[in-house]
């Protein structure tokens, strides 16, 4: 949880800050510039806070600008004070002072739409009615002008009795006018009486509109018309949709790509540091495969996490969203699901998390808990090393099967995520859907730095959140694959004596032998670990799926992150990391289980496959889910249904294809 | 109490919004819409005796109010009735 500043007089330069005015709120209706306006008064000094019993949430900085000095909170955009909705509640309790660990703003900034005067005025009047001392920021007063309307900024003050400053918050104008009127002593309104329900409400600001805005606005938006008219239609919107979706991903992977190497060499070059400096021994081993690989394990994800929120960022800016959510909304509708629901979808095929931390864009609750189950469906990045493994098993040397069973994967998960968010949303979350009500805000230009800023402050968050939990997990396997420490087995032993005698005269082959001491070394110490007990414990609970305890290892450990069970079956097949390497294959490929059948059959091999498709064996993720919902019996129930569809599926799988013949 | 006789007029040439085609005008009369989609429509600025044109007809559907453009569900478009004003200049 993020607080603001305590409540101390502020020292303020050489301007004469009132030591009241310590703490502003901006509110406002969505797309009118508050975020633009948040960020150009706090820049990087801001971060995100999360509210308590809340999925919404708001950004929080520190304004210190020309003098000035004060907190300033960006509440999430909302059309009224008094809807049924997370932010408008938020909103509404903080104004009030009903915040528990956060005093009432000593000011408020209502961002207002000038190009849209109307509506955003029977906002403006709820906020007014509260008597909090208020400053209105008309935001885009050029757009306005450009549009043939004038706004006569005094008499609309006077009408408001609350200063108004013209401001354009994209370039900066009118902001220190507007932090000017902050400062200035509230006055008493001037005795303007304001609206009380929305009939008188709306008299008043058809009132205000026709005496305080001049000028004839341009009939029609060309733009907008001729824009809307190819995105929002049903066949070439659809492309367009495809077309921006596959650009975006194309971007993110292609551009992430490189810095994911660095980090990963990165931190391989670190681990191999650490392991030079620290002495060998317990603190050795937690540190470079424990704490180091756990890190690297979560950062290097970060290039694609950066990518996807500044490229989502930019084309929300532009209005592109909207467009794009409307023509979802038929498709993804007979689902259950809203059509806001697809920046979750397809974001989770890069990672689920931030999948499910984007899943904030669907306002109505329901709509958004269905779609955060059924994210983590989707084929993500940490599948593919366990694709990649298990679809080489099984076609060898058959590239178009093997690509067709690459695309069977992702069918199969997308597949199962509709078709769960369908019996979700007929059972659990049953109810009627939300209907589709969304404002298509105008196109615009986007902005670099609000798209910087924010992904600068997911980043934090993923770091914060995700690293921190993903470490202590790994942290934890690292150790109870570790321990209880056992002897080397004779045969590792008995080698290395061998590699001794041989070290002067053959040293190449003395090299040879020890590796192959440290291969049965590394097998003997995970099959005699705590891990290793476990998977013998549990093989009969997998194998129907046709696991036997080896494999039972690779899921257990695969338990907190699935690409882990790549490096599990390196170690206990090959103790080699690179899975490139054929050799590596080759021995898992022939690896025997106890009673000499081979560890991978086709059918084993098949039944795995739709397993880590189906599986969540991903546990960062349920923290996030848990935040994002409010409650951890969400968390707890996606974990569960995802096993038990992934149990299922693999059950059928593996027992159809022994019925076939499949061996 | 005999009803008016301009308001029966009206509210038998009243008639949802989804039966208006592509461009055409109507002057929002009444929402047969109850609670939170009534609360936010308003909100939105769906108020009054707003003038609503259609942008794109079908399900969902676009129109323009004032200087909003709002895409709405099917279900919310058909519970609000509108006078028609016929097609835009």
């Amino acid at each position: 949880m993020t607080r603001l500043c305590d409540q101390t007089a502020v020292s303020n330069g050489d301007r004469a800050t009132p030591a009241r005015l310590t703490r502003i709120a901006l509110l406002g209706n969505p797309n009118t510039g508050k975020t633009t306006l948040f960020n150009r008064l706090c820049g990087i000094r801001a971060r995100t806070a999360n509210f308590p019993g809340s999925t919404v949430d708001a950004r929080v900085g520190r304004c210190v600008r020309n003098g000035f000095r004060f907190d300033a909170i960006d509440l999430p955009g909302t059309y009224s004070l008094h809807l049924d909705l997370p932010e408008s509640r938020l909103c509404r309790r903080l104004i009030e002072g009903r915040i528990e660990w956060l005093a009432a703003p000593d000011g408020v900034v209502v961002v207002v739409d000038a190009t849209n005067l109307f509506r955003n005025l029977l906002f403006v009047a709820e906020v007014l009615r509260t008597g909090r001392h208020a400053v209105v920021a008309l935001n885009m007063v050029d757009l306005a002008e450009r549009l043939g309307l004038q706004v006569d900024i005094e008499r609309l003050s006077r009408s408001l009795g609350c200063p108004v400053v013209p401001i354009c918050a994209r370039s900066g104008e009118g902001v220190d006018e507007l932090l000017e009127a902050m400062a200035a002593p509230g006055g008493d309104g001037g005795g303007v009486r304001y609206p009380q329900d929305t009939e008188s409400a709306v008299h008043w600001a058809n009132e205000l509109v026709a005496t305080c805005v001049g000028g004839e606005r341009a009939a029609t938006d060309t733009l907008t018309e001729r824009l809307d008219a190819i995105f929002t239609h049903p066949v070439a919107g659809l492309g367009v949709f495809v077309a921006t979706m596959t650009a975006l991903f194309l971007v993110i992977f292609s551009l992430a790509d490189v810095p994911m190497r660095l980090i990963d060499v990165m931190f391989a070059n670190l681990g191999q540091w650490l392991g030079g400096v620290v002495p060998s021994g317990a603190l050795g081993d937690l540190l470079v495969n424990g704490v180091v690989a756990g890190v690297a394990g979560t950062v290097v994800f970060l290039p694609q996490i950066c990518l996807l929120f500044f490229l989502i960022s930019l084309l929300e800016d532009t209005g592109y969203l909207a467009r794009a959510a409307f023509v979802m909304e038929r498709l993804l509708r007979r689902f259950g699901l809203p059509g806001q629901a697809f920046v979750p979808l397809l974001s989770a095929h890069a990672c689920a998390i931030p999948a499910i931390m984007s899943a904030r864009l669907i306002p109505d609750f329901r709509d958004r808990v269905a779609t955060i189950l059924v994210a983590p469906l989707m084929s993500c990045s940490a599948r593919l090393p366990v694709y990649v493994l298990l679809i080489g098993l099984l076609f060898v040397d058959n590239p178009l099967a093997a690509g067709l069973a690459f695309t069977a994967c992702y069918a199969l998960g997308a597949g199962a995520a509709v078709g769960t968010a369908f019996i979700l949303r007929r059972t659990i979350l049953k109810g009627r859907a939300r209907p589709m009500v969304i404002e298509l805000p105008s196109y615009k230009r986007p902005s670099v730095r609000t798209a910087l800023l924010t992904t600068l402050d997911r980043a934090r968050l993923f770091i914060r959140k995700a690293g921190t939990v993903i470490m202590a997990i790994c942290i934890i396997l690292w150790w109870l694959s570790a321990y209880p420490r056992t002897d080397p087995p004779a045969e590792a032993l008995s080698l290395r004596a061998e590699a001794r005698q041989l070290e002067a005269a053959e040293p190449a082959h003395a090299g040879e032998l020890r590796l192959e001491a440290g291969v049965l070394e590394s097998r003997h110490a995970l099959a005699e670990s705590a891990i290793g007990r476990a998977g013998r414990f549990v093989e009969p609970i997998f194998k129907p799926l046709g696991y036997d305890w080896q494999l039972s290892i690779g899921l257990l450990t695969s338990f907190a992150a699935r690409e882990v069970f790549v490096s599990t079956m390196a170690v206990i097949f090959a103790a080699a990391e690179d899975t490139n390497d054929p050799t590596v294959l080759h021995r898992i490929r022939v690896a025997r289980r106890s009673d000499g059948g081979p560890v991978f059959s086709r059918a084993t091999a098949a039944s795995l496959l739709v397993f880590y498709v189906l599986a969540m064996q991903c546990l960062p993720t349920l923290p996030v889910t848990k935040r994002e919902t409010g409650s951890w019996w969400w968390a707890v129930l996606q974990f569960s249904y995802m096993f038990a569809l992934a149990y299922g599926a693999a059950f059928l799988t593996y027992q159809a294809l022994r019925l076939a013949g499949v061996s | 109490m005999t009803a008016d006789p301009a308001v029966v007029s009206e509210q038998v040439a009243c008639v949802p919004l989804t039966h208006l085609a592509v461009g055409e005008r109507g002057r929002l009369w009444a929402s047969n819409l109850a609670g939170h989609e009534r609360r936010v429509l308003e909100a939105m600025g769906l108020v009054g005796e707003s003038e609503i044109r259609i942008i794109k007809g079908g399900e969902p559907c676009i129109v323009q109010v004032n200087s909003t453009r709002l895409a709405l569900a099917g279900t919310v478009a058909s519970q609000i009735l509108v006078m028609p004003l016929g097609k835009s200049a």
